[in-house]
C-alpha cells in the first residue's frame, strides 16, 4: 500500500488542502467534479438534487482533509465520499423515490444538463438508465464504478469497503439482472 | 471447469479481472461450449446497451457556490435554488397566474355574453376589462382566422 502514496498525483494537492490551501482546493474539485457528478447522476437515477449532494461531497473533503489517510489513493477516498452520500440519500428519499409518477418528473433530465441532445439517444438512455435505477444498491455501485469510472475490482472494493471476490458477485449479479430487462428491449429494437 | 463455474467468471472475464490461467481456460471453453458463448455474447450487448446512458454537465456556477459554502459568506442565511430548478419551481406560479388571468377574461366575457341575452339594450355597460386590455370580443373575426380563433378561447367556443 505504502507506494499509492507516491504514485499517486493528488497526494500533494490533498495536503495542501489539509492545511487550508484553497487554490489546492479548487484544481482538486475541478479535477474531479465531472466525475463526482457523474457518479452521483447515475447512482441516483435523478437529477434533482445533484447539485447539492455534490457539494456535500466536496465540503466533506476540505473539512476531513486532515483525516485523509495517504495509503490509499486520494481518487479512492473521493469515490466512498460520493457513494456514501448517495446512498444516504437515497434511503432518506426511498419514501420519495417509490412514488412512480414523481419519479417519471424527477428522472426527466432537463435539456441543459446534458451534454448531447440527440432525442431517440436520450429516450433509449432514459429507458436503460431506469433499469440501472432498479438494481439493488450494492450492485449498482459496483457496476456503475466498473463500466462508467473505469474502477478496477480491487478499486471498487477499497471504494465499497467489501472484498474483491464480493465485488465480483455484485458485478455478475448486477449484469445478470440487467441481462433479463435489457436484451429483450433490445432484441425488440427499444433500445 | 464446468459451464457453471464459467459462467459466474464471464462478466469478471469480461472486465479483464481473471487470472492469465483463468482467461485461458475461458477462451478455450468458449471455442468449444455454445451455451456459454452465448451467455457471454448476452454480458457484452448489456455492457454495450449501458454506454448509450447520458453524461450530464458540471452546473456552471458550481465550483463559485461551492466556494461560497465553504467560505460560509452566504452559506447559512441564502437558500441556493439552481437554475434549472428555479425554472420548475417557478413554473406553476407563472401558470397558475396565466390561469387566473385567462378564467378572468373567461369570467367577465361570459358574464357579457349572459348580460347581452337578458337585456340587449343596455349597451352602456360595454366599457370592462376586455375593451380595457384592448382586446373586444364583441368585434366579428371572420370564421377562422386567429381573432376568431381568440375569441373562441376567450368565450370558451361555440
Ligand atoms: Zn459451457
Amino acid at each position: 500500500m505504502e507506494h499509492s502514496y507516491t504514485t499517486d498525483p493528488d497526494s500533494q494537492m490533498i495536503t495542501a488542502v489539509a492545511d487550508g490551501d484553497e487554490r489546492a482546493y479548487e484544481q482538486l474539485v475541478k479535477k474531479y467534479q465531472h466525475a463526482v457528478f457523474n457518479t452521483i447522476y447515475r447512482c441516483l437515477g435523478n437529477y434533482e438534487d445533484i447539485e447539492d449532494i455534490a457539494q456535500e461531497v466536496f465540503i466533506k473533503v476540505w473539512h476531513k482533509a486532515k483525516s485523509f489517510r495517504k495509503n490509499s489513493k486520494f481518487s479512492t477516498w473521493l469515490y466512498r465520499i460520493t457513494v456514501n452520500q448517495c446512498l444516504n440519500y437515497r434511503s432518506k428519499h426511498k419514501q420519495k423515490l417509490v412514488s412512480l409518477d414523481e419519479m417519471t418528473e424527477k428522472e426527466r433530465i432537463p435539456d441543459s444538463l446534458i451534454v448531447e441532445v440527440d432525442h431517440e439517444q436520450r429516450n433509449k438512455a432514459e429507458i436503460v438508465r431506469k433499469s440501472v435505477n432498479k438494481l439493488p444498491d450494492r450492485q449498482r455501485i459496483a457496476l456503475i464504478l466498473s463500466q462508467f469510472e473505469d474502477k478496477s475490482y480491487k478499486e471498487i472494493a477499497e471504494i465499497m469497503g467489501v472484498s474483491l471476490s464480493a465485488v465480483e458477485s455484485l458485478i455478475f449479479r448486477a449484469r445478470e439482472n440487467l441481462k433479463k430487462t435489457l436484451i429483450p428491449l433490445r432484441n425488440d429494437g427499444k433500445i | 471447469m464446468k459451464c457453471s463455474e464459467i459462467k459466474r467468471k464471464l462478466s469478471a472475464f469480461l472486465d479483464g479481472e481473471v487470472s492469465e490461467e483463468e482467461k485461458q481456460i475461458i477462451l478455450e471453453h468458449l471455442n468449444t461450449c455454445d451455451r456459454c458463448r452465448k451467455e457471454f455474447e448476452a454480458l457484452s450487448q448489456v455492457s454495450e446497451v449501458l454506454e448509450v446512458i447520458d453524461e450530464i454537465q458540471v452546473s456552471p456556477f458550481f465550483v463559485t457556490h461551492l466556494k461560497q459554502r465553504i467560505t460560509g459568506q452566504k452559506a447559512k442565511s441564502r437558500v441556493h435554488i439552481p437554475f434549472v430548478e428555479w425554472i420548475r419551481r417557478a413554473a406553476v406560479p407563472i401558470t397558475a397566474v396565466v390561469l387566473i388571468i385567462i378564467s378572468f377574461l373567461v369570467g367577465s366575457n361570459l358574464g357579457k355574453v349572459l348580460h347581452r341575452e337578458h337585456a340587449e339594450n343596455m349597451a352602456e355597460s360595454e366599457t370592462d376589462i376586455t375593451s380595457v386590455l384592448g382586446v373586444s370580443s364583441l368585434a366579428e373575426f371572420p370564421e377562422g382566422s386567429l381573432g376568431w380563433a381568440y375569441d373562441n378561447l376567450l368565450i370558451g367556443g361555440e
